[in-house]
């Protein structure tokens, strides 16, 4: 194992290799940790959960290594959705399941356990107890929804580029979802977004290169570290 | 039929109830959930109307999964979520409570009152190992998925696209002297 001043040192490629060989499911996949394979393919491997929710509980992995969602490109979450699809299908007709789940922890606070992304389908019979997928129900404000709905429309609107009507401003952040340390970072938001860019000025910030504004918006966002660094607590200094 | 018209989703979908969308394309739409687990939980759920996964085509399912990921990452930024849960509900015993196919996005945050955490089972290895080779066996028919047939509406479209153009072209060199 490297020293914690090793790891200060290290520059991020170095970061992610050794994540790599720390990664139990990396392990898994390159067949150096036995596994029970279900199937596997040149994208994806599908096996056993050791631990299962229930009985025939199945984990998906992504071969490359990812940590969150985020990461992933569209062509690879779009395969990994349809084998998941017939997964599920087979587990009904293997197992006599009566429904399935299909779950992802995406960060820690969502539950994700392993530094490696990866979908669950577990297998749902009428006499297994368990409880944990039914959802609760809220009562929130409709003026705390209609902020969440302006918000996300936009946001969405802007990430497939499409240009939206109503202009991107948050008067008031939500209050139920919004915490103390983040208020300043969000004045700042509420500074720079009511500015209207142009057209030419949007598409050229995208071109330039939207891993180094990632980058800088982790560095910004405590949040953002914590979901994708959660192997590493210190980020390197350099 | 009967099923469609008494679904309260395909309502939504033809505008017939109102609800708080967020997104919305040719195949699916996206809105806040009207029985909220939490603030900004959304479901995302292709028009048309499908009860289960299964019956979902492939394409649909590759599209959904897209939007899945980038209304994820809308969500991290918008709400600060620290993380976002996909969960779907295939059959009524797996939770399912409404009869139109939909996937729930849920923002997530520290001591938000939600958990998903399940108990492991204990299974012998035998046991285990019976569940390897059926699901194996099921699973040998898996890698080829539907693609989309193109429709002729597109072409219809296409060919607009063109005449826009030329078009274009012509008042181009019309202006040439």
């Amino acid at each position: 194992m490297a020293t914690e001043e090793e790891l200060a040192n290290m520059s991020p490629e170095q970061l992610q290799e050794l994540q790599k060989q720390n990664c139990i499911f990396c392990h898994i996949i390159s067949g150096k940790v036995a596994s029970k394979k279900i199937y596997e393919d040149d994208k994806v491997l599908v096996i056993l959960d050791i631990n299962p929710a229930n009985p025939g509980h199945i984990v998906l992995l992504t071969k490359e290594h990812y940590q969150i969602m985020p990461q992933i490109p569209d062509d690879e979450i779009a395969h990994m959705f349809m084998v998941a699809k017939a997964i599920s299908h087979a587990c009904l007709k293997a197992l006599k399941a009566q429904g399935t789940n299909i779950f992802i922890a995406n960060g820690m606070v969502a539950g994700q356990k392993a530094s490696h992304f990866m979908l669950h389908i577990i297998p749902r019979m009428n006499v297994d107890n368990i409880k944990i997928f039914d959802l609760p129900e809220k009562n929130i404000p409709d003026n705390i929804l209609e902020q969440i709905r302006a918000g996300l429309t936009n946001k969405i609107n802007q990430l497939f580029g499409i240009n939206t009507e109503e202009p991107i401003i948050f008067d008031k952040k939500p209050e139920e979802i919004g915490s103390k340390p983040e208020k300043e970072k969000h004045e700042e938001k509420k500074i720079k977004k009511p500015e209207k860019k142009s057209k030419q000025e949007k598409s050229e910030d995208k071109n330039e290169g939207t891993k180094e504004a990632k980058k800088e918006e982790q560095k910004a966002e405590i949040d953002l570290d914590e979901i994708s660094n959660f192997i590493i607590e210190n980020e390197p200094k350099k | 039929m009967s099923q469609k018209n008494n679904c309260e989703f395909c309502q939504i979908i033809g505008k017939k109830i109102n609800a708080k969308r967020i997104f919305e394309d040719e195949k699916t739409l996206a809105i806040l959930s009207p029985n909220p687990c939490c603030a900004g939980h959304i479901l995302l759920m292709p028009k048309e109307h499908f009860s289960i996964i299964e019956q979902v085509p492939d394409y649909v399912i590759a599209h959904l999964s897209k939007l899945v990921n980038k209304i994820s990452i809308a969500v991290f930024e918008v709400l600060q979520a620290k993380g976002t849960n996909i969960l779907i509900h295939n059959g009524i015993t797996a939770g399912q409570k409404t009869n139109h196919f939909m996937i729930h996005i849920i923002p997530r945050k520290e001591n938000d009152g939600l958990d998903f955490q399940w108990q492991p089972k204990q299974l012998n290895e035998e046991q285990m190992s019976t569940i390897e080779l059926k699901l194996k066996e099921e699973s040998k028919g898996i890698g080829e998925f539907e693609k989309e047939e193109k429709k002729p509406v597109r072409l219809d479209k296409e060919i607009e696209k063109i005449d826009k153009e030329e078009n274009y072209l012509i008042k181009q060199l019309n202006r040439i002297p």
